[in-house]
């Protein structure tokens, strides 16, 4: 386009230039929203993705675990915090006897901050493969195949060279796979069955680790898991568990995230809260800057009529400038939370200690694209009050000196 | 006839008075003519123009322009009627501020059409016949009371009009530019776009096929 030529859609863009400031202001201001908007709801999500992940994970209706070691269970599924506690076998064959219980199954767990490997303590999870019904159905989606001797499955926050190998207590084990990421203390488990965790357990031993002293492996079990019988609902089960259970502690699948589901209402509210107070601020704001600026032009909107600018015309220059300052508004704000978010994933996830988990590409672009569309509705909105009031007054009466 | 206006009132209302601006005039203009309204500051003549320019809605009364009754036009008509065959000088804030004189001049055409080298030839040549083409890159505030008056006319010349309505054109100029305004009026009605000017001015009676006089909102 050469510069000398003149169209209803420059007239906008010289409009805003006019007034750099205000201009920028109302781009700042839309950005800001688009921000809070697009980041907030993604963050929100990855909160509500982290919990549910959570939940499936633990694959059972009923942990159990020793008393006093709820604190701690929490933070091996929720904070990835490694921990070990024991107690005796035969409370999962107890367990198994309450009325409603359906299946159970044990666990063993060790845990390593072995120079070897890993920067961050690593939880090692060891589950029997004959009864086991928690573990081994979403560790399918990773890797098919029995999981042999030897060989373990990794969690996706792992520090792993690739080659296949990994060492603790000085011995070499097979990692037989890569688990998805889930944003959950998940992400630094390793899973092995019961007879590779014991082959640990002794190794640890070996290297003098004393943490395992004064346990017997084959008598000892961490955790019960519990999946309740048809027709029970989980409140009897865990009743019927404290009447026939002594020195055991309950922790019901659906409670471990609820407390967090709480404060994550809470945080949803405060943001819902923001976006209204900030948005509400914004688009009163816009009217009154379009307002004004459409009544400053009053003469100028009045000489487009009298050289032949139908109101139509009127209303989309002003209306133009809106959408420019709403698109630049909504993309700047969307790059600005991309560039938080994404890069600092990690650290975000690692830093509020909650299960964290990035929703979808597709559900990613798709509030970007609504976000977007926002910036684009709402401050033409908030023009079009001025803009049609302009384009409706009688022309000559605009172009007066007066009023 | 070219233009013909009938009964044409305008009050305004004012708190609670009413004023009636223009009080029924009638009046007929053919092609070719040079017509010039003259009376006191307050008489109703930039009412009464603004009206046969389509820019203000009569209280009573019709504008007929080529055949079209302007007020019966719906707004997207009289706009393209406007911008095709009406020609209007406004006293006083003529431009955008923010566009080039030539810019400025090439308004009219491009809000209905693309640009053209044929319009662009047609902006240098009325540049040239008003004697302003060196102008043609400066903004308005940079220009003199003359020069702004040459190229609003120039602006309102762009389209071929049929008619050209100048509200008091030469009252904010010295003697010379008023000659230099006057003349191109009088060749402008030659060529044969009809021109209806007004001014407060009495000096002015060499110029014009026919001088009106406007008294109280009515032409005597
Ligand atoms: N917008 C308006 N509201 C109220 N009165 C107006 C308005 N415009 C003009 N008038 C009044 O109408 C009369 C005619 O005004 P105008 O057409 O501007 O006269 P002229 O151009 O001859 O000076 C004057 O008394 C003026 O005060
Ligand atoms: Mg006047």
């Amino acid at each position: 386009m050469n510069q000398n030529d003149i169209s209803l859609k420059r007239l906008s863009v010289i409009n805003l230039r006019r007034h750099p400031f205000r201009s920028a202001g109302l781009i700042v201001m839309t950005a800001l929203l688009a921000f809070l908007a697009f980041g907030g709801s993604i963050l929100s999500l990855s909160l509500d993705r982290g919990l549910e992940s959570v939940s499936t994970r633990l694959g059972a209706d009923i942990m159990v675990v020793p008393i006093g070691y709820d604190k701690e269970a929490e933070g091996v599924l929720l904070r990835g915090e490694p921990s070990y506690f024991y107690f005796d076998k035969s409370v999962e064959t107890q367990l198994s006897e309450v009325e409603g219980v359906d299946k159970v199954t044990s666990q063993f767990f060790l845990t390593s901050s072995n120079q070897d490997c890993c920067a961050i303590p690593v939880q090692f999870i060891g589950f029997d493969p004959d009864t086991d019904f928690a573990v081994q159905p979403w560790i399918k989606e990773s890797y098919s195949g029995d999981l042999g001797e030897n060989s373990i499955i990794i969690g996706n926050d792992i520090l792993y060279d690739g080659s296949g190998i990994m060492k603790f207590f000085g011995k070499e084990y097979k990692v037989a796979a890569v688990l998805d990421k889930t944003g959950t203390g998940f992400d630094t488990d390793i899973y092995a069955n019961i007879e590779t965790v014991k082959d640990l357990f002794e190794a640890a031993k070996d290297k003098g680790f004393r943490f395992t002293d004064d346990i017997n492996f084959e008598s000892s079990v961490s955790s019960v898991l519990i999946k309740i019988s048809d027709g029970y609902d989980i409140d009897t089960v865990v009743h019927n568990i404290r009447m026939n259970v002594d020195g055991v502690q309950i922790i019901k699948g659906k409670t471990i995230t609820s407390d967090i589901s709480d404060n994550l209402s809470g945080f949803r509210l405060v943001l819902i809260l923001l976006l209204l107070v900030i948005g509400i601020f914004s688009v009163i704001v816009l009217i009154m800057t379009f307002s004004l600026s459409v009544n400053e032009r009053r003469r100028e909107f009045g000489i487009l009529r009298s050289i032949g600018a139908t109101k139509g015309m009127v209303v989309s220059v002003v209306i133009n400038e809106a959408l420019i300052i709403g698109a630049a508004g909504g993309i700047l704000g969307i790059l600005l939370a991309a560039t938080v978010l994404f890069p600092f994933n990690t650290y975000i996830s690692n830093s509020i200690k909650l299960p964290y988990l990035l929703p979808d590409g597709a559900v990613i672009f798709a509030l970007g694209l609504l976000t977007v569309i926002l910036s684009l509705i709402i401050p033409p909105l908030t023009a079009a009050y001025s803009a049609v009031k302009i384009s409706r007054a009688e022309t000559y009466l605009t172009m007066r000196d007066n009023d | 006839m070219l233009i013909e206006v009938k009964n044409l009132t305008r009050k305004y209302s004012r708190g609670l008075r009413h004023i009636t601006a223009v009080d029924g005039v009638s009046l007929t203009v053919g092609k070719d003519e040079f017509v010039i309204i003259k009376g006191e500051s307050g008489s109703g003549k930039s009412t009464l123009l603004s009206m046969l320019a389509g820019l203000l809605k009569p209280t009573e009364g019709s504008v007929v322009i080529s055949g079209e009754n302007l007020y019966k036009l719906s707004d997207k008509e009289l706009s393209l009627f406007r911008n095709r065959h009406i020609g209007y000088v406004p006293q006083g804030h003529e431009f955008l501020s923010e566009l080039t004189v030539y810019e400025n001049i090439l308004l009219p055409q491009r809000l209905y059409n693309k640009a053209s080298g044929d319009v662009k030839d047609r902006v240098i040549e009325i540049l040239n016949r008003l004697g302003i083409s060196e102008l043609k890159d400066s903004y308005p505030s940079e220009l003199s009371g003359g020069e702004r008056k040459r190229s609003a006319i120039a602006r309102a010349l762009v389209n071929a009009p049929d008619i050209l309505l100048a509200d008091e054109p030469t009252s904010d100029l010295d003697r010379k530019n008023t000659t230099i305004v006057l003349d191109a009026f009088s060749e402008i009605a030659k060529s044969g776009t009809a021109v209806i000017m007004i001014t407060h001015d009495d000096h002015i009676s060499s110029y014009g096929d026919r001088i009106l006089n406007m008294e109280k909102g009515k032409l005597i």
